[in-house]
């Protein structure tokens, strides 16, 4: 079986959400971007492995930059770093198959499921489920904590006037947070929810 | 809310952290084959409960970093937090 076929056939764990939702006001919105592809990079070799391939490399650890194409590259240790594609972009497909074999790094494909949660009451939701003040914590800089009870990875990214926050964690996870998650949003204001990418 | 300071993460509340028990140090299997059923009994299932700042290890769940943290179990205050091997760098004080 090829990449194009293993991607074809994976199903969200969150596609739940497209259908249980109701779009209203947009107080919150809770979109799906768990098909994403996604991919770890370990090892002390990673970082310059990556810069070849030009990707923009965070200096900080925590810190996150821009792929070319839409995605995003997050530094979450010295030598560590999550890669995850735009929708439409295909960079990284191959990522697995390019290490040479005598590297001192590991690619590992990431099954995260991921959320986007947008709106001007994002910071609402999280204040009910999170002990940590997101409303203090710098953009594009990367928050391990927990949201209900759900061990995550939070990044805050500026969008317009209000901030957006993309949400990692284990999938095991994904139907017991989503569905908590869609039911604040749905007491903040109604939610809305895209379709799964 | 009880407030601990990861020393990678900044203070995060206690529901973020797991208590992984008192540092303490692991005999070699050379030791443990040359104990006596007592000490070894000792070793399994006694700890030091004496009053005062105790060394324990402590886990930061969300970002996977295991700490020490210097804890006075009277006052259950944190005294100060720092990675394993960076005991002699600036730590964290909680109170």
């Amino acid at each position: 079986m090829n990449r194009s076929e293993s991607v074809s056939i994976r199903q969200s764990p969150l596609q739940f959400l497209a259908a249980g939702a109701v779009a209203t006001n947009r107080a919150v919105g809770l979109a799906d971007l768990s098909l994403l592809e996604k991919w770890g990079v370990k090892g002390p070799g990673a970082a310059s492995w990556l810069a070849e391939r030009g990707v923009e490399i965070p200096q900080t650890i925590y810190a996150s930059r821009p792929l070319s194409e839409g995605g995003l590259v997050v530094r979450v240790g010295s030598d560590e770093f999550f890669l995850e594609a735009g929708q439409l972009d295909q960079s990284l497909a191959s990522l697995g198959d390019s290490v040479p074999a005598a590297a001192d790094f590991t690619p590992v494909i990431r099954e995260d499921a991921a959320l986007l949660i947008t709106g001007c009451g994002g910071l609402d939701l999280f204040a009910q489920t999170c002990g940590h003040p997101l409303q203090q914590s710098p953009m594009d800089q990367i928050i391990f904590t927990r949201v209900a009870g759900v061990s995550c990875g939070i990044l805050p990214q500026s969008s317009g006037e209000e901030p957006q926050y993309r949400v990692w964690f284990d999938p095991s996870y994904a139907v017991y947070l989503g569905e908590t998650l869609l039911q604040i949003a749905s007491e903040l204001g109604e939610a809305a929810s895209e379709p799964s990418v | 809310m009880k407030i601990i300071h990861c020393p990678v993460n900044g203070p995060r509340p206690l529901q973020e952290f797991y208590f992984g028990g008192q540092l303490r140090a692991v005999p070699t299997s050379e030791q443990v084959a040359a104990m006596t059923d007592a000490e070894w009994s000792d070793y399994a299932f006694n700890r030091d409960g004496s009053p005062g700042i105790q060394k324990e290890w402590w886990y930061h769940t969300p970002s996977g970093t295991w700490f020490i943290a210097e804890r006075d179990i009277v006052t259950d205050g944190f005294v100060r937090t720092y990675l394993f091997d960076q005991a002699d760098q600036e730590s964290h004080n909680d109170g």
